[in-house]
């Protein structure tokens, strides 16, 4: 899949949402799940992580998002490699999710807008 | 800000840090480490509200920023540890009961790490109950924050 990384690919996803093109959107969520599922301890299916600490964890992503770019231009690389690490390690549980509604012959968008509520309101 | 030129490609290697910028990184990663572990701050001032402050081990006080942000990335290392080793150990079939025996074990591991703090194990474990509470509490803000924070690229 090119090389990306889950992360890069649900960039790429977003920013085709933001485009307004759904299908590649899509696609790219698609590719992020399999990166996702290439980089897991099990090297199958995506799972989730424990409910405080992927607060915790999404906690510190935001954190070194946000101040990333008010660091001088060489640090900046190393903020965002540092965010991009932690959040890979965290990013499982929603693509876990949209895999377990999809099992159960859940549509592919509906699944991904049920996960995002389960993620914020569960925080799995 | 534009920080386009900024974010590494995957596998990119990085330019090396002079030690200036070195130090730099490593005080605004620590001052980013006290700001989220504000909730591990939160339980450890809860349980000194609750039991008084006799239940702190002797010298630690100055010293519980540093700490709770030290205890904050030991117990995201050891729950992603344990996590793995559970996901091992329990089907796939039961996600919800690995779930709750995750974040039990995480709880656990919360309330041991508070033990280095507090001389008492009950004031330890309701100082991680206590942060794990805020942690659930700043939920929907962080939830917020992720979503409007900087592109990644």
């Amino acid at each position: 899949m090119g090389g990306f990384t889950s992360v890069e690919w649900n960039a790429i996803a977003r920013n085709a949402e933001k485009a307004g093109d759904r299908v590649s959107a899509q696609a790219a969520r698609q590719a992020a799940k399999t990166a996702q599922g290439g980089s897991t301890a099990g090297g199958g299916a995506v799972q989730p992580a424990n409910i405080i600490t992927t607060l915790g964890k999404k906690a510190l992503v935001a954190a070194l998002r946000y101040a990333g770019p008010k660091l001088p231009k060489p640090m900046r690389p190393y903020a965002h490699k540092l965010a991009n690490v932690i959040e890979e390690v965290s990013e499982f549980q929603e693509g876990a999710l949209i895999t377990a509604f999809q099992q159960v012959r859940v549509p592919y968008d509906v699944a991904a807008t049920a996960a995002k509520w389960c993620v914020v309101f569960l925080g799995f | 800000m534009d920080n386009r030129d900024a974010v590494p490609r995957s596998g990119e290697r990085l330019p090396p840090l002079s030690v200036g910028h070195k130090i730099l990184f490593g005080l605004w990663l620590f001052a980013i480490l006290i700001i989220v572990a504000l909730p591990m701050i939160g339980g450890y001032y809860g349980a000194v509200l609750i039991y008084t402050a006799d239940v702190v081990y002797p010298g630690v006080r100055p010293w519980v920023t540093p700490i709770m942000a030290g205890i904050f990335v030991a117990w995201l290392v050891a729950s992603h540890i344990v996590e793995l080793l559970l996901r091992r150990s329990f089907p796939p079939r039961l996600v919800v009961l690995r779930e709750i025996v995750s974040t039990l074990i995480g709880l656990l591991i919360l309330a041991v790490l508070y033990g280095l703090v507090f001389t008492e194990a009950m004031a330890s474990f309701v100082a991680a109950v206590i942060a794990s509470a805020l942690f659930l509490a700043c939920a929907p803000l962080i939830q917020f924050l992720e979503k409007r924070a900087p592109e990644r690229s």
